[in-house]
């Protein structure tokens, strides 16, 4: 179990690491460093005090700690899977968009 | 009566020159969008006569339909056809085709290659393989969209200028021949069938196109994203 808690904790170290990187380049908005910080922080928190869940599953009346987890992030992949599969749509429309206008143009020239 | 063929074409260059002088006969105005080819498709089809539009990358079947269509309307047609480019359809098909669009029977026509034709009395050339997978796609075309077709895969197809005008394709891929049958039934148009034969070659089947022979695995994307198209598009 030790060994468990020190192989995530350094797993949330690094992301936490490349975070602040990605802020600092200005890759990511305050905003959403400030969500995925406080999120990856929580993370960190359950790794070294799991019991802590255990407030929030009697509380929401799940049997245990570890299920509100599991529940929670499945909730949170599948919104993710969903919200991607839309903006790839959106982003495949785009790209569409300018390839054809790209086509149209080229002819445009040769008339 | 001005007539567009329209005749979305990826890596055919075997095979375009051929088919763009025989649907010429047909029609004087022969538009071929060329999707991304890295072969010399375009080239050929200039070549023999037609019009070529090209898509700098390759965007598939659907987006090259919905180009074509676009660049159709700027030429004011009365009637556009779609035509495969490897070779399946037989340009002397298009006037039985164009027929009910001609009588005002209808607003769009698919060519369809198993009309009036159960299993066993279907055309020699018809690979029971691909019986089975376009039974399978007319279910699910009608189960999704309400529409009853005999062929929902067909690439042989002829639209009015209602049908021009109203038709608004989204898909990008193969799922583009049944998302035709959705825009029909969204837009009250008037749908007839027209048999058709289609030429299986050896060419033809080795191709992994819808309309043409689909292996499994794009069958099973199609139809996922058929199902993805209901869900999120209008």
């Amino acid at each position: 179990m030790v060994l468990f808690k020190i192989l995530f904790l350094l797993f949330v170290l690094i992301i936490l690491i490349r975070l602040v990187g990605r802020f600092k380049k200005r890759q990511i908005r305050f905003t959403n460093f400030l969500v995925w910080l406080f999120f990856w922080l929580i993370v960190g928190v359950i790794v070294i005090y799991p019991e802590a869940t255990d407030y929030l599953a009697r509380f929401l009346g799940v049997g245990r700690g570890a299920d509100v987890i599991v529940y929670f992030s499945l909730v949170v992949i599948f919104y993710f899977i969903f919200y991607f599969t839309v903006r790839l749509h959106i982003m495949d429309a785009k790209v569409a968009k300018i390839v054809r206008n790209i086509s149209l143009r080229e002819n445009k020239h040769e008339n | 009566m001005k007539i567009v063929i329209i005749i979305p074409a990826y890596n055919e260059e075997r095979t375009i020159r051929q088919v763009v002088s025989a649907v010429l006969k047909e029609s004087s105005l022969v538009i071929v969008i060329d999707d991304g080819s890295t072969d010399k498709t375009a080239q050929r089809a200039e070549e023999a006569g037609a019009k070529v539009y090209r898509h700098i990358i390759n965007l598939g079947l659907g987006s090259a339909l919905a180009t074509g269509l676009m660049v159709a309307r700027q030429y004011h047609p009365k009637i556009v056809v779609t035509f495969d480019a490897d070779g399946q359809h037989r340009a002397q098909d298009i006037p039985s085709l164009i027929e009910p669009i001609k009588a005002l029977r209808a607003d769009f026509v698919v060519g369809s290659r198993f009309l009036g034709k159960s299993f066993r009395q279907r055309d020699e050339s018809v690979p029971a393989t691909r019986w089975f997978y376009n039974w399978f796609a007319n279910l699910f075309t009608f189960f999704l969209f309400g529409v009853r077709t005999t062929d929902s895969q067909s690439g042989l197809r002829a639209l009015n200028l209602l049908a021009l005008e109203k038709i608004n394709i989204q898909s990008q891929e193969m799922e583009v021949s049944s998302e035709f049958f959705k825009e029909i039934k969204k837009n009250h148009l008037r749908l007839e069938e027209v048999p058709i034969k289609g030429i299986y070659t050896d060419y033809s089947l080795s191709k992994t196109d819808l309309s043409k022979t689909q292996n499994l695995s794009t069958g099973v994307k199609t139809f996922f994203n058929l199902i993805l198209h209901k869900l999120i598009m209008r």
